[in-house]
């Protein structure tokens, strides 16, 4: 119970991130509660609010929502209307007001505060200039592109970097782990994810646990160094793509070609 | 050819949604038949009738053509009865368009400046680039249904076949894309981020619109106000990376972004008419579609969305001093409740 409590508190911080959003909902709504004369808004805005805060914070809803998922028990606190008792409170506090020069002072400051206390969501960090309609790295559609085979689905390692969207621009590529071993809370491992995302790669180690895997390719970045070459144990250049060093395995060349998937 | 699918797909995201959004408004008074609920009902009907065609066909392990089929048909039939039995509220949802030119020039401004604001962020939705680790889940199962024409046996990380992933199949947003994908012939990656993106979020100020109307009735000229005050509060809402605000301005194409943005407020919509002293068949019925599309958006509603409508529901039953309209907001419920227990059963 004590574990769950600490979850809660962890979740209400890392929520409000470093700024005042809490502080300003609970002010917005002291506000709504001394001016709101429609008991029914009241309710639905200043009581179920309050309500919610409390069954939110209560450890036995929060254990029972946390078993089902325990990582995700922040989303409860989407359901607080702050957005709409925040602006909603600011139209109030403008409409009091009878100047036009009071209305424009309240509401640039209100837009102010609100552009203080938050952070641009469009910052270049974690938005960029689409590449393409995909809004995917046009690098990962390259070598997708080069991946892919007509009637036959090739399983293919590549590195970290390509994980998240190869298999969304294409599902006919196959792979021996995808970005879930990326994500170590999630505690996938792989000697071939470790071999791939070494400093280093080491051609042999990479052939075999590759071999293992049954990938017909292996896709390496050319700006990392390697030691040993791909060429010593079986594997085939087909290419650079985008920085991108695509190798065949042999054998599978081989069966693929006997089989008939390739000419 | 190629415009020819662009056409389609904007026809399904645009205009369809007004002609599905007819029957739900028809049965609402005059006040609420505007062009912003009409949008809103209209996707509402098409995600309620998705996750009450798709959850069999994926349960039963039935493939993707087969509920492409069934549910297109669903549509074109729901679309055929809307426009035959309620065309006629779109002339009262026109009316709008004269009330707009009779407001003040300080009023018109002030829409002329949410509208710009609102613009801005459909611009950055289409032409930036947002990288969501989660994407490689939810494109890559629209893209396994697309490929092997299979739902939620395929491993989204690998392409593995594998058991079934129960928790996600009850909530078949990326179901939904492939469906757009396969009747218009556009990538479904291409859909969700460069269409979804920004129709979603024309979707989403609809919302606040319409609770703005519900807040503001008696200030109107004030609503531009609201909606400014909105779009800011969401453009500087990243003050984590938890918050709703994050979640719908950098996916809302995915199930939990439209939760989010949009979900969650049109529950407080429903609320605020749900107040009203007289309520309206077509609130009801935008009670359970939403109901029923938070499902369709996230299994975290199964839990949430009784919790928030329960609460309200005994609040306001508490107002209105009846226990029948508690028992019947929490009758809306059971589509959650319902799919709780499928969950429980087959995990």
């Amino acid at each position: 119970m004590i574990e769950t409590i600490k979850a809660i508190w962890e979740d209400v911080v890392l929520y409000n991130g470093n700024s005042f959003l809490l502080v300003f909902f609970l002010l917005a709504l002291i506000f709504l509660w001394i001016t709101e004369k429609n008991k029914n808004l009241k309710m639905i805005f200043i009581y179920l609010s309050i309500a919610l805060v409390v069954v939110f914070l209560n450890p036995i809803y929060a254990w029972i929502a946390m078993k089902v998922d325990d990582e995700v028990y922040y989303r409860v606190w989407w359901t607080l209307p702050i957005g709409i008792v925040v602006c909603y409170s600011v139209a109030k506090a403008v409409i009091y007001f009878r100047k036009i020069i009071s209305k424009m002072l309240v509401i640039a400051m209100a837009i102010l505060v609100i552009v203080m206390n938050g952070n641009f969501v469009y910052t270049n960090t974690i938005h960029f200039k689409a590449g393409n309609a995909y809004h995917i790295p046009q690098m990962a559609i390259d070598v997708a592109e080069a991946l892919r085979m007509d009637n036959y689905n090739p399983k293919a390692v590549l590195p970290s970097e390509l994980l998240p969207f190869v298999r969304q621009y294409t599902a006919e590529i196959i792979m021996p782990y995808g970005r879930n071993i990326v994500e170590t809370r999630w505690g996938f491992s792989s000697p071939l994810y470790d071999c791939m995302e070494a400093d280093v790669y080491v051609a042999e180690d990479i052939a075999q646990y590759a071999r293992e895997e049954t990938c017909v390719y292996v896709v390496l970045s050319s700006i990392k160094p390697m030691e040993g070459k791909m060429e010593d144990y079986h594997y085939t250049l087909q290419g650079l793509v985008s920085g991108y060093y695509i190798y065949m395995d042999n054998y599978c060349y081989e069966t693929l070609k006997e089989q008939g998937y390739i000419e | 050819m190629w415009i020819f699918n662009w056409a389609i797909l904007l026809f399904l995201v645009l205009i369809m949604p007004f002609g599905l959004g007819m029957i739900p408004v028809k049965y609402m008074d005059k006040a609420h038949r505007t062009p912003a609920m009409l949008y809103a009902c209209g996707w509402f009907v098409s995600f309620a009738l998705f996750e009450l065609v798709a959850i069999p066909f994926i349960l039963l392990r039935r493939s993707f053509t087969e509920l492409a089929i069934a549910y297109t048909l669903c549509i074109v039939l729901a679309l055929g009865i809307s426009i035959w039995k309620a065309y006629h509220v779109v002339a009262d949802c026109m009316e709008y368009r004269r009330a707009f030119w009779s407001m003040s020039w300080i009023v018109r401004s002030g829409w002329g400046i949410a509208f710009l604001c609102i613009a801005a962020q459909l611009f950055a939705a289409i032409f930036l680039e947002y990288w969501d680790g989660d994407d490689s889940y939810y494109m890559a199962q629209a893209m396994i249904a697309d490929t092997y024409d299979v739902m939620y046996t395929r491993d989204a990380y690998t392409g593995y076949e594998f058991g079934f992933d129960i928790r996600h199949a009850l909530s078949p947003v990326p179901i939904y894309f492939a469906w757009l994908s396969k009747l218009s012939g556009i990538h479904a990656v291409i859909i969700a981020h460069s269409v979804i993106a920004p129709v979603w979020l024309i979707l989403m100020y609809c919302v606040y619109a319409l609770i703005a109307e519900k807040l503001l009735g008696q200030h109107r000229e004030y609503k531009p106000l609201f909606m400014i005050l909105i779009s800011i509060w969401y453009c500087f809402g990243n003050v984590s990376i938890y918050t709703a605000e994050t979640f719908a301005m950098n996916r809302i194409w995915q199930g939990k972004g439209l939760m989010a943005g949009i979900i969650i407020p049109l529950l407080y919509l429903c609320l605020l008419c749900l107040k009203e002293n007289s309520i309206s068949k077509g609130t009801w019925i935008l009670l359970i579609l939403t109901i029923i599309a938070s499902c369709f958006a996230t299994s975290t509603s199964l839990m949430l969305v009784p919790t928030l409508v329960g609460i309200g529901a005994f609040l306001l039953g508490y107002r209105k001093k009846s226990l029948r309209f508690v028992f019947k907001v929490l009758l809306c419920c059971l589509p959650c409740v319902i799919l709780a227990v499928c969950y429980l059963c087959l995990n």
